[in-house]
């Protein structure tokens, strides 16, 4: 196993361990945190982060970064909510289709500004984080969609099943993480993202189309955003064109950071990405628990998107002086 | 004819650059919206309208100057806004802890310029981008305002603090004259120093920077420290102007910020702009939020507006670039 | 598989820098091509192997003329080029790096792990390589990596492969497995182009060789029908006008103004002592690679060094910085010129003034503008810069009249200690007798200066000592009275 193998290994067993750690104390502070409930609460959490998170990955993995995700998130879950107001019984697998299509051309148009103009991923999302943000208001034309807007079926998607009641959501990003990882891990397409963001000069010298790679991980990142709309809608029963999904992205981000994945591309792991995800949703739930108040979530997110970007940082510069590639 | 007049250009490398320069499109830009304003409202005709319009911006005019300065040396700082709101939430709680004016103003700085320093720090030692870094500290710094403040409006401050944004010099008031103040002394420093000299150099090509001596770390270092340091002044401004102190103020504001740099004309990979067309770029937004104010289009819809104007300015202004370049 | 070219040419912004290349290449052999630096041998290869295209003549596949436009098209007609510096993927397997752009099926379909894992089982086994195909690349030595490109050539089909200096990142023991592999893929029937400055090598390996020199294929041969000191006179033959090397008044002096003693840095350099005179012009001559840049980068602070010890005008320093050299009186002129030469798209009169704030300003930090230009204006005149102006853009003038630029701008710091690296390169002849007459002019005024250059005429006109150096160390110091090209090169080459 080679210097960098073994870092990822430990990467994720390192998530894993302060997951555990992490329980445990909780769970010693306050028995409560290991009840049904504070349980049922993380993995209700997660799996709107989560959905979005894989195609952030993707994205990240390809050396770019999309902060638009929040916006695109919440224009799907307005549009969504929207059409059921006319039309109440709208099937899930319809309002998933449509929703999945409107993340995907607001992606697919991040991702061709970028490749065509050449301008910094952060940039050109930040342009759009407004621009789509900006289209909620006016579609909505300011109205929350409020609970009794939201069909029965959608809001039952997030709480029961007919599998042994586990919520929907749950089953269906649980899907969308092993098709995640059949792509990436598996798939010719999935590791040609991995080659463009390793090393775009050698991809291109092998005759990697960059330019489709980087639009394609733009499109599933947006199409998934607009997938977890529709889970926003039906977990949380309304759709505030101010409030939902303002600020998503960081958490996302710091998730998939966490996780693992290098911000300077060509590394990464469903399965980091997973853990990152985890123990933020855990971080989350345990905070109250730990008589922590909830104000602090942030900052903690925040710390450990630096923290962690410091880390990778200065295990590269360590690596690359062994190689002898720096002077220090 | 247009292949004459810039085979013309090419040979009069004098005029190019004065000919040839993305801040005039803000110069027009400004023109048509003053224009299409006036139409709008007569309101627009008044001059004190326009400059009581444009208070609630001053605090994002100054920090888009400083946010010029970083651009042309090649960086970015997308953490401002949650400075602003940082270092305005710390003001408030020293205020009611019982510091005291002075002692709660100076605090206030001084964790701006902190903030800005631990930026440059990482940007500087641990080579992190800035564009990446900075996406982090946003969210940390927001983070910790929002630990600090919770909820609450941090208010209670003495009357003369309240409400700068309402005293006047003649007709224009005081945050507008401090910006216009600022805006010229940092575009004078900037086009006339050896200093400001050196920052383009830096953008345009830091090898070679380094390479003749300039101390290029350094340099990146002291700007981002001064962001931070502006964005404390920002804090303070804009919590006598709100009379308190919440940990979201200014949340978003990097589009606004980041738009006026872009707008006037600031080249996003470095090594060119200048403080006239962000001053420019000022006023445009100004106008253009006043504008669709008077048109009774919400607040929340005008981010439609400017996200799509930020991303056409960068695209218009690379390809004004690159035909300059030939 | 037989590869022929024809009349091949290439010119780069009008200098023709390959001319009328005839070149064959037979199924089972290993044909190395040697050249001085900038001989146009490395534009010949790039040319084969897709990278640029040539400006005229055709290149032959089996008697069939072939238009190779990019690597692709290259890789398709069974061309591969081995990069020096291997070009792999350091976060995916070795499996994947070797198939990586032609595996099998469409995007979506599952790779074959277990069909990649063994077909590189297989092809890494038969080029005697012991490495598991599972494994991540990141942390696997330069030569594994090499190997492991040419086992993905192997699984192209390739039947010519193109390495360019495979060697010279190598262990010795590196090499002798590399040889072994180049001998086994050749009795395969491989044909093998191999460009390499050690001729040690070359002889142990080749069946021909090829010599380039200014653009020009000299000649082929029967590496057994050829000696070293034939090789290497092909190399060089060209005709020099004979300049006397200038003698001044302060070389008389036995006293140095820097002495560098046993400087090393890993893995670039190592025990490099030598003294410099005021007004003396001092040759470091040697193949590119050898380390004489990073040698000048650590005297100008722009690098550190680990070991050795600095002494200028009789005190130790310590150079932290490229600022702290300037302020002590060094100047360095780098040999990449657009990369840390020149501010591109800047004026040239700043470009001029850029490492004289002091010069320009007043206490306050002003720009006196009317001292930029008279001084930029100065050395336009002193140097017979051709542009339209002063503020004109420092990238549209030509290279020789940028290089003349970047002197200025050092000459303007008033350097005691000034090293040029590759003053001359993409200068044309013209230029280049003023940079001469320029360099003579400074030692005359007692400037110590550093010359490095692979160009030898430049070397052993200019230079009244030089210091050849080969692979991180100094191999020979001569004087220019026994210095001649034959034996400067064969210091340089193995």
């Amino acid at each position: 196993m080679s210097l960098f193998d073994k870092f990822l290994r430990i990467r994720e067993l390192g998530i894993f361990s302060i997951i555990v750690v992490f329980v445990i104390v909780a769970a010693v502070i306050d028995p409560r945190f290991m009840t049904l409930d504070s349980w049922r609460a993380v993995f209700l959490a997660i799996p709107l982060i989560l959905v979005m998170a894989m195609g952030q990955m993707m994205v990240i993995i390809c050396r770019h970064v999309d902060i638009s995700i929040g916006s695109i998130l919440a224009f799907s879950a307005i549009v969504i909510g929207l059409l059921y107001i006319q039309f109440p019984g709208l099937s899930l697998w319809l309002s998933l289709l449509i929703t999945a299509s409107v993340g995907l051309v607001m992606g697919l148009i991040n991702g061709f500004v970028v490749t065509r103009f050449n301008v910094h991923s952060i940039i050109v999302t930040l342009g759009t984080l407004s621009l789509y943000r900006g289209l909620v208001f006016i579609v909505s034309g300011g109205r929350q969609i409020d609970r009794n807007d939201i069909p029965e079926h959608v809001v039952s998607f997030s709480q029961t099943s007919f599998l042994f009641s586990i919520p929907g959501i749950l089953i269906f990003s649980a899907i969308i993480v092993i098709l995640t990882h059949l792509l990436m891990r598996h798939s010719v397409l999935g590791r040609e993202i991995y080659a463009t963001g390793s090393n775009p000069v050698a991809a291109h010298l092998k005759g990697i189309n960059v330019t489709k790679v980087t639009l394609f991980c733009f499109g599933i990142c947006g199409m998934l955003a607009g997938v977890a709309g529709l889970f926003y809608a039906s977990r949380f029963g309304y759709v505030n064109p101010g409030v939902t999904g303002v600020g998503i992205e960081f958490i996302v981000i710091a998730g998939v950071i966490i996780g693992g994945t290098s911000i300077t591309g060509g590394s990464g792991s469903v399965l980091g990405t997973f853990l990152g995800i985890l123990l933020l949703g855990i971080i989350n739930v345990a905070l109250p628990v730990l008589n922590i108040p909830g104000e602090f979530q942030k900052a903690i997110y925040g710390l450990i998107i630096v923290v962690a970007l410091a880390l990778d940082q200065l295990i590269i510069y360590r690596m690359k002086k062994l190689s002898g590639g720096i002077n220090a | 004819m247009l292949n004459k007049f810039s085979l013309y250009l090419s040979e009069n490398p004098t005029l190019r650059y004065w000919i040839v320069r993305p801040e005039w499109v803000a110069v027009i830009l400004l023109i048509i919206s003053i224009i299409s304003s006036i139409q709008l409202s007569p309101f627009f005709a008044d001059l004190a309208f326009i400059m009581d319009s444009a208070t609630p911006y001053v605090e994002y005019g100054l920090i888009a100057i400083i946010l010029t300065l970083i651009i042309i040396s090649g960086e970015i700082d997308l953490s401002i806004a949650s400075m602003i709101a940082l270092t305005a939430v710390i003001f408030g709680t020293a205020y009611n802890a019982g510091l005291g004016m002075p002692a709660s103003m100076f605090i206030a700085l001084f964790s701006g310029t902190i903030c800005g320093l631990f930026n440059g720090i990482l940007v500087t030692k641990l080579q992190i981008p800035s564009i990446i870094l900075t996406i982090g500290t946003l969210t940390l710094y927001r983070g910790i305002a929002q630990s600090l403040a919770s909820d609450f409006s941090l208010g209670g401050y003495p009357s003369w603090f309240i409400g700068i944004d309402y005293r006047y010099i003649g007709i224009i008031p005081i945050p507008v004259i401090i910006f216009t103040v600022f805006a010229i002394v940092v575009g004078f420093f900037l086009s006339s120093t050896i200093y400001g000299k050196q920052l383009y150099l830096i953008g345009t090509n830091p090898q070679t920077a380094k390479y003749s001596g300039i101390k290029v770390n350094r340099i990146k270092l002291l700007l981002f420290t001064l962001s931070g340091l502006v964005c404390g002044i920002a804090g303070v401004l804009t919590t006598s102007r709100l009379a308190v102190a919440r940990f979201n103020m200014a949340t978003g504001a990097e589009l606004e910020i980041v738009l006026m740099v872009m707008l006037g004309g600031t080249y996003i990979f470095g090594g060119r702009g200048n403080i006239f067309g962000t001053f420019i770029a000022f006023w445009i937004v100004v106008i253009l939020r006043a504008g669709l104010n008077v048109a009774r289009i919400k607040i929340e819809s005008q981010l439609t507006i400017l996200g799509a104007m930020l991303i056409i300015a960068i695209i218009l202004t690379n390809y004004i670039y690159s035909k300059s370049q030939k | 598989m037989q590869l022929k070219t024809n009349n091949i040419g290439k010119t780069f912004s009008g200098v023709n820098v390959l001319r009328n290349v005839d070149f064959d290449l037979k199924p089972g052999e290993v044909h190395a091509l040697v050249g001085e630096n900038g001989a146009g041998k490395s534009t010949f290869v790039k040319i084969l192997s897709g990278v640029y295209t040539p400006t005229e003549g055709n290149i032959f596949l089996d008697d069939k003329d072939i238009n190779i436009t990019s690597p692709i098209v290259a890789q398709r007609n069974g061309v591969s080029l081995i990069h020096q510096e291997p070009q792999s993927f350091s976060h995916l397997s070795v499996a994947e790096n070797i198939f990586m752009g032609h595996m099998e099926g469409s995007n979506l379909s599952r790779v074959k792990w277990q069909e990649i894992n063994s077909k590189s089982n297989e092809l890494l086994q038969s080029i005697g390589l012991k490495i598991d195909p599972k494994i991540i690349m990141e942390g696997l030595s330069i030569a594994d990596q090499q190997m492991i490109e040419i086992a993905g050539a192997l699984s192209k089909n390739s039947k010519v492969l193109i390495m360019d200096e495979p060697t010279s990142p190598l262990t010795p023991n590196e090499v002798g497995k590399l040889f072994e592999i180049v001998s086994k893929l050749k009795s395969n029937g491989m044909a093998i182009i191999f460009i390499s400055h050690r001729l040690e090598e070359i002889r142990q390996i080749s069946d021909r060789v090829t010599i380039f020199r200014d653009g020009d294929l000299i000649t082929t041969k029967n590496i057994n029908e050829v000696t070293n000191e034939e090789i290497i006179k092909f190399m060089i033959g060209r005709n020099i006008e004979e300049t006397e090397v200038k003698e001044n008044e302060f070389l008389k002096n036995e006293d140095y103004i820097l002495n560098v003693k046993n400087l090393s840095l890993s893995k670039k350099f190592s025990d490099i002592s030598f003294n410099l005179k005021k007004g003396e012009i001092l040759g470091f001559a040697g193949l590119v690679g050898a380390g004489r840049t990073e040698v000048a980068k650590s005297i100008f602070g722009a690098e550190k060094f680990d070991k050795g010890e600095i002494i200028y005008n009789g005190k130790t320093i310590v150079n932290n910085s490229p600022n702290e050299a300037i302020n002590k009186g060094f100047a360095y002129v780098p040999e990449d010129r657009k990369q840390m030469g020149i501010f591109g798209p800047v004026a040239v009169e700043d470009n001029v003034t850029s490492a004289v704030p002091k010069e320009i300003s007043n206490n306050l930090g002003l720009i006196n503008s009317k001292s930029v230009t008279s001084k930029t204006n100065d050395y336009i005149k002193r140097f017979n810069i051709i542009l339209t102006s002063g503020r004109q853009l420092i990238e549209e003038l030509s290279g020789g009249n940028q290089q003349k630029c970047i002197i200025s701008k050092w000459l303007l710091s008033k350097p005691k200690v000034l090293i040029l690296d590759e003053p001359t390169r993409g200068v044309d002849v013209g230029v280049k007798s003023e940079m001469y007459e320029i360099i003579n002019q400074l030692a005359k005024e007692g400037t110590a200066i550093i010359l490095i250059s692979s160009e030898l005429p430049e070397i052993l006109s200019l230079s009244h000592r030089i210091i050849v150096m080969r692979e991180g160390k100094i191999t020979k110091v001569l004087n220019n009275r026994e210095a001649t090209q034959e034996n400067i090169m064969s210091y340089a080459i193995n």
